[in-house]
Parts: C-alpha cells; structure tokens; sequence
C-alpha cells in the first residue's frame, strides 16, 4: 500500500494533465465537430474536478493506472458520424501526445541543470524528472487508450475504419472488457508493450546533463581503479565541463592528477574542493599533503591544524571563521581615509576614543598593563598629519604616548586590543 | 458562557449545505471546490451501497430497493436518486415509484428525480402532473443529462398531440447539444415526418443516417416500405432480416404508416386490422398520426 501510495503521488501531476487534456481533446473536438451535448454536461473545459472520476483517482492505490469520466458523445449530432467519431477518439490521445512533445521541449530547456549555478541545479533537476515522469504517463495513457479493447478509445476508431462496423459496436459488451483489461494490465500482460512504449520514448527523451555526469563519473572512478590515471583524469575533466561543483569529480580528478604526478594541478582541484566542503578534514589532510610534497610548509602546517581541529571540534572551526570574518571588518575600518588629524599634547584617551569614535571601531585598551609601561590615560599625545588611515593615526598615537619602541596593538574577535596580546609585532592583522 | 463564533456561509455551507429560502445549487459549499469535494465523498461514501442496490437488482433481490435508499441517502445526487427510483419500480410497480418520487421531489427536489417522476407520471397519464414536474425541474436546476426534452416529447405522445409533437421535432431539430436518447427520437420523428411528406429522398437520407449509427428498426421499416415502392428485391430481402426481431404489433405499425406514406392503401388498412386485433391501442394511435396529416389517403 506505501508502494503504491508513493507511485500514486508520482504518478498525479501526469495523470492529472494527462486525463483533464484527454477527455477536454474529445469534448473540444466533438463540439467543433457539431455535438455539443458534452459541451452542455460542462466538460469543454480544462478544470480538472470536471473531467476526474472518484473511482478513477483512488483505482491509483490499488490497481496500476487511473481514469477520468468518459466523455458522452451523441453521435446523432455529427453530420458524418463515423468519421466525426474517429476524429473526436482520436483526439484524446492526440492531447496526450502533445503533452508529451510540449514536456519534451521543456526538457531541452530543463536539460543543463549545471549551467545556471548552484543554486537553480536541484530546482533544474526536479523539473526535468517531473516532465520526465508527465512525458511518460502521457505516452502511456496515448498509447494504452489506442488498444482496441472497450471502453479504450481504440475501440473506436476500428469499428469507424472497417466498412459495416457501426460506431456504437460493443458498447453493450464494455464491461466484459473492462474486466479483461484489469486482469491484463494485473497480471502484467500487457508490461511488454508498456514496456517498449517506455524504453522507446526514453531513447528519445532529450537526456539531462546529471545522467551524462553519472556516466562519466562512473567511467572516471573505473579507469582510476584500472590504474589509467590518464584517462580517469580525462572522464573526470568532461564531467567538470558539465558541473564545475561537483566534489566528487574535483577529488577523483584530483587523485588521478596526483597519480600522474601534476601535484599543482591536484592541489587547485583539493583547494576548489575544499571551498565546496570546509568543514571536511580529510580534504584539508590531503591539501596538507600536497603541500608539504611541494615544499610548502607553512601552508601544510595550517591545513594540519585545521584538519586537527576538525576532527577534534567542527563547531570550533566554525567559530574560527567567524572571528576571521569579524577581524576582516576591523581591518576594512583601519584603512578608513582621515583628511587631517591633529592632536597636540592630548590625552592617550581622547585620542583612541578620537580613533573609536571616527572609524566605529570597538576599541579594547588593557591600562593596567599600559601602566607598567609607565603609559597612562593622561599620557599626552601630538600628532600632525594629513591624508592618512585610521591605522596611520593610531599608530602615530601609540608612537607619541611612549618614547622608543612603540605600544603594539593587535586584532582579535573583531576589536583592537591594545597592547597586542602575547608581545606580537606591532600588528597582529 | 461565551458567545459562540458564527461559521462564515462558506464554512456553513460546506457542511451543512444551503440555508432556507437558498436556491438549490447542489449539496455543499456555495464555493465551487468546496462544493465539489463535499459532492464526491459523499458520492464516494454511497458507491458501494450503489452498487450493491445495483447488483442485487440485476438477480431481482428485494435487498435492492434499501440497498439503493440508502446510496441516495447518502450523496443525494440526483443520478442516484433517480437510479433508486428505477429499482422501486423494477421491484414494485410504477405507483410505488411514483409515490416515493412525489416524496422526494417535497424533501429533496432535484431536477434528475422531477424528471423521472415527470416520466412516471406521464406513463400513469396523468399528463398534468408530468408537466408541473417539468416546470419544476426546471426552475430546480439546469439539465445537463437532457432528460427535460426527452420529458417533453414524452407529454406529447401520452397526449396524442401530434401537431405539438411536429413543432417540438421541428424546434429540437436544430438543437445540436441534446441527450442521445432525445436526438435520435427526433430524428426517427422526423424520418417518419418526411415519409409522410412523401419526401422520400429526405426520408432515406435519415434512415440511411440513424443506420449508420447503429441498428434502427423504424428507420429499416421506412427503407422497406420505400424498397417495397421502388421494387428493390435485395433490399427488401435485408430489410426483412433486420426487422425480424421488431415485436408484431411495432411491426404493424410501421407497416401501416409505411404502406400509406407509398400510397399502398390495401396494404395500410390490412396492417391496421391486424394491428386492431392484437393493440386496439396502438391502432388508435397510428390512426391519430394518419389524421394528424389530414387523414388517411383511402380516407
């Protein structure tokens, strides 16, 4: 029942399209066609709750397909009923057919789910498989309707085509073949031509670029496993022609480069990696690796510790982050332009909180250990400048409060500290 | 104790349908979703009792007529009503249905049921009650099934009326949106029309239309008294064939106002004797038709 619940859910908006398009295609065209009894029960019509049979939509749970309510046709209103009948049957799975040429070229369109970014590849993917899934209902429901067994519309058009036949051949008989038909399509006698019908109609479908990325990423992970790094690496550029985001690609790709021993091309793959997964330590390992094959210690020693924090505490890296996003917005504030600055024999006080109060910046000033320095609030301070930075001015502060070596401030959870914690050099930005 | 909150109409509507003095507009919601689903649980809820009632019907089961109450009971669609109405006649005769459908039509008046029981009441003869119902239903709602037409042309039989019969022929014959039952009457009404026209030309055209279709025996009867005018053997060989199922006295009809329309008088008022002898009824009636023309041609 959840199986079928599920297929049913699948299987509504193509149904849905599929059975109000059918059944409005014989209305419609029985109207044009001089019979406007449908038209007068309201079924020239595209609301879906006019053409939908109760019974029909809940068969969905229990047997493999639905139904809509038959459309009445008065052949006494055709001025030729037999051929006026053959048109007005054929029009359902007409309809349906062209939805599915309509899904096909939205599927050219949907197709790329790569080229437009991130962000519009999931809703690019869904859309595709949903006009994937409307193309193939709608293809089923023109193609099983075309079956000459009543009540399906195929078994009318015969009795139009062969001399002698009459139109209303077999009605009396429809619920004999109603039941024919269910225990057909229950038993699965009929899967071969459902079957066929689907394979074919997949052949021509316009493919999404998520299935040729599959291929090729299953082809790149062969070849690397084969030992043909080469062509591994080969598969794996093809597929990120296609989806320049694609982790797995940039690593595969990666591993066959380092293979082959291009250890800077793997090393801008593990690096574009690991802008898609920052919290992944075994990437940060890897690029750690690389680093250190390629003479770059310092770089290494940082990717190890990340990795080392990541796989002690991810929440710490996050926090890291954080503050060096904070740190980056003190920064941007030093370089904030002063035209001039003039402070003669001010206190040390006023002139931070001149630095606090021109730039917005949180200032965090330490005076216990300024007072050790022998360096005070009242320390008085002379600056003459024009044209500088914040960071100009505050280092000409500092400068002036004591006569030597300067006061060293520093940058950390988003403030200027000062003095620098720890000793540092004059700027720990 | 707090004051209760008033349900908007739409809620009220839903659930409890339309309020008094409202026109009927179907049960449910008076928005057109809420209407239609409250509709289909209902109907769905009653589906099975249907067809239970249905089932039971066919083995002539008096669990049938409950069986199919209670179905219109519960979705008080007017199909379904008037399917309940057809198992009680089935069951117990013409007066009970018209009974239970006269109840109805007080209670719970639908246009489907006004037009059953206006077919009812038009079978008892009483012509004058068949036509309240059809002014009824129309004023309950719109007749999507077309039943109201076929009501209709039904009066104008019971009452013999064959001028009005004519000028509803002539009226509904243009209309191209009636039910299938109504249009095929009014175009074997106007076969018949023709052959007592004498416009045989027409006459076949129709026959050879309403054949195409599907098997029509007045239509097969009028191509056999016209085969029988132009002395065509084969056709009068397949029209007999195709007739030979037809019951004798339909037969005798046909033959009558066939044998008269080609100018065989003997033959006409052989038929209508024996058509006297085994429908005194239905021989009066082919008499009436004949006059409704400006009598029969021996006349």
């Amino acid at each position: 029942m959840g199986m079928r619940l599920l297929q049913a859910v699948l299987f509504l908006p193509g149904l849905l399209i599929g059975l109000t398009l059918h059944e409005f295609a014989h209305a419609w065209s029985a109207s044009l066609l001089g019979d406007d009894f449908a038209r007068r029960q309201g079924r020239v019509s595209l609301n879906p709750l006019r053409h939908l049979s109760a019974l029909g939509t809940l068969a969905l749970l229990v047997l493999p397909f639905g139904w809509g309510k038959p459309v009445p046709v008065n052949l006494y209103n055709f001025r030729r009923p037999k051929w006026d009948y053959l048109l007005t049957s054929l029009a359902g799975p007409a309809a349906n057919l062209f939805v599915v040429g309509l899904c096909f070229l939205l599927m050219l369109a949907t197709r790329h789910c790569y080229r437009y970014g991130p962000l519009a590849e999931p809703f690019l993917l869904v859309g595709h498989y949903g006009l994937m899934m409307v193309a193939l209902i709608n293809v089923l429901l023109a193609v099983l309707n075309l079956l000459p067994i009543p009540p399906l519309d195929g078994s009318k058009i015969w009795p139009c085509l062969i001399p002698g036949l009459k139109p209303s051949f077999g009605r009396r008989t429809v619920w004999v073949f109603i039941i024919l038909l269910i225990v057909l399509l229950q038993t699965g006698r009929l899967d071969t031509v459902v079957r066929t019908v689907i394979e074919g109609v997949l052949h021509w479908m316009p493919a999404s670029d998520s299935e040729a990325l599959d291929h090729l990423r299953a082809q790149g992970t062969k070849a690397h496993e084969d030992g043909e790094y080469a062509e591994a690496e080969r598969s794996f550029t093809a597929a990120l022609a296609m989806n320049p985001w694609s982790g797995e690609c940039l690593s595969g790709r990666a591993a066959a480069r380092e293979k082959l021993g291009n250890l800077n091309g793997a090393l801008e793959d593990v690096s574009r990696a690991i802008e898609l997964r920052r919290f992944d330590p075994e990437y940060r390992e890897w690029r750690a690796g690389l680093y250190e094959a390629l003479n770059r210690k310092d770089e290494a020693v940082g990717d190890w510790e990340l990795a080392e924090l990541l796989h002690g505490d991810p929440g710490a890296f996050a926090a890291l982050e954080a503050g060096r996003r904070a740190n980056r917005g003190v920064l941007d504030k030093l370089k904030v332009a002063l035209p001039k600055v003039e402070f003669s024999g001010a206190p040390l006080s006023d002139a931070l909180q001149f630095v606090r109060d021109v730039a917005e910046l949180d200032v965090e000033v330490d005076w216990e250990a300024l007072a050790a320095e022998k360096v005070y609030r009242e320390t008085p301070v002379t600056a003459n400048l024009r044209d500088v930075t914040v960071r100009e001015a505050l280092k000409a502060f500092l400068g002036s409060a004591r006569e030597g070596e300067p006061i060293r401030y520093g940058v950390a959870d988003g403030k200027v500290i000062i003095p620098a914690p720890g000793g540092g050099p004059p700027s720990a930005e | 104790m707090g004051l209760r909150p008033r349900p908007s109409a739409a809620v009220r509507g839903f659930f409890l349908g339309p309020g008094e003095g409202e026109k009927y507009n179907g049960p449910g919601s008076d928005s057109v979703l809420g209407r239609t689903m409250f509709r289909a649980l209902r109907k769905l809820a009653s589906l099975p009792f249907l067809w239970a009632g249905q089932l039971a019907g066919v083995f002539h089961l008096p669990v049938s007529v409950p069986l199919l109450d209670l179905a219109w009971a519960i979705s008080r669609d007017g199909n379904f009503g008037r399917t309940a109405l057809m198992g009680l006649y089935r069951q117990e005769g013409p007066e009970a249905a018209q009974a239970q459908a006269a109840a109805w039509m007080d209670q719970h008046p639908r246009p489907e049921i006004a037009s059953w029981a206006g077919m009812l009441a038009a079978g008892a003869g009483d012509l004058d009650q068949a036509r309240s119902y059809l002014a009824r239903g129309r004023e309950i709602g719109d007749d999507p099934a077309g039943m109201f037409e076929l009501l209709e042309l039904t009066i104008a039989f019971h009452r013999d009326d064959y001028q009005r019969l004519r000028q509803l022929t002539a009226s509904l014959g243009a209309r191209r949106d009636l039910a299938p039952s109504v249009r095929k009457l009014v175009l074997e009404q106007g076969l018949w029309q023709a052959m007592l026209d004498r416009q045989f030309d027409q006459a076949r055209a129709r026959a050879q239309y309403l054949l195409e279709v599907e098997d029509n025996q007045p239509a097969d009867m009028a191509l056999l008294a016209l085969a029988r005018r132009d002395r065509d053997p084969a056709l009068i060989r397949r029209c007999l064939e195709r007739t030979a199922a037809l019951p004798a006295r339909d037969k005798l009809y046909f033959q009558f106002l066939g044998s008269l329309a080609i100018g065989a008088a003997d033959d006409a008022r052989r038929s209508l004797a024996e058509l006297r002898e085994l429908d005194p009824a239905m021989a009066r009636r082919a008499e009436q038709v004949i006059t409704s023309y400006g009598g029969p041609a021996w006349a």
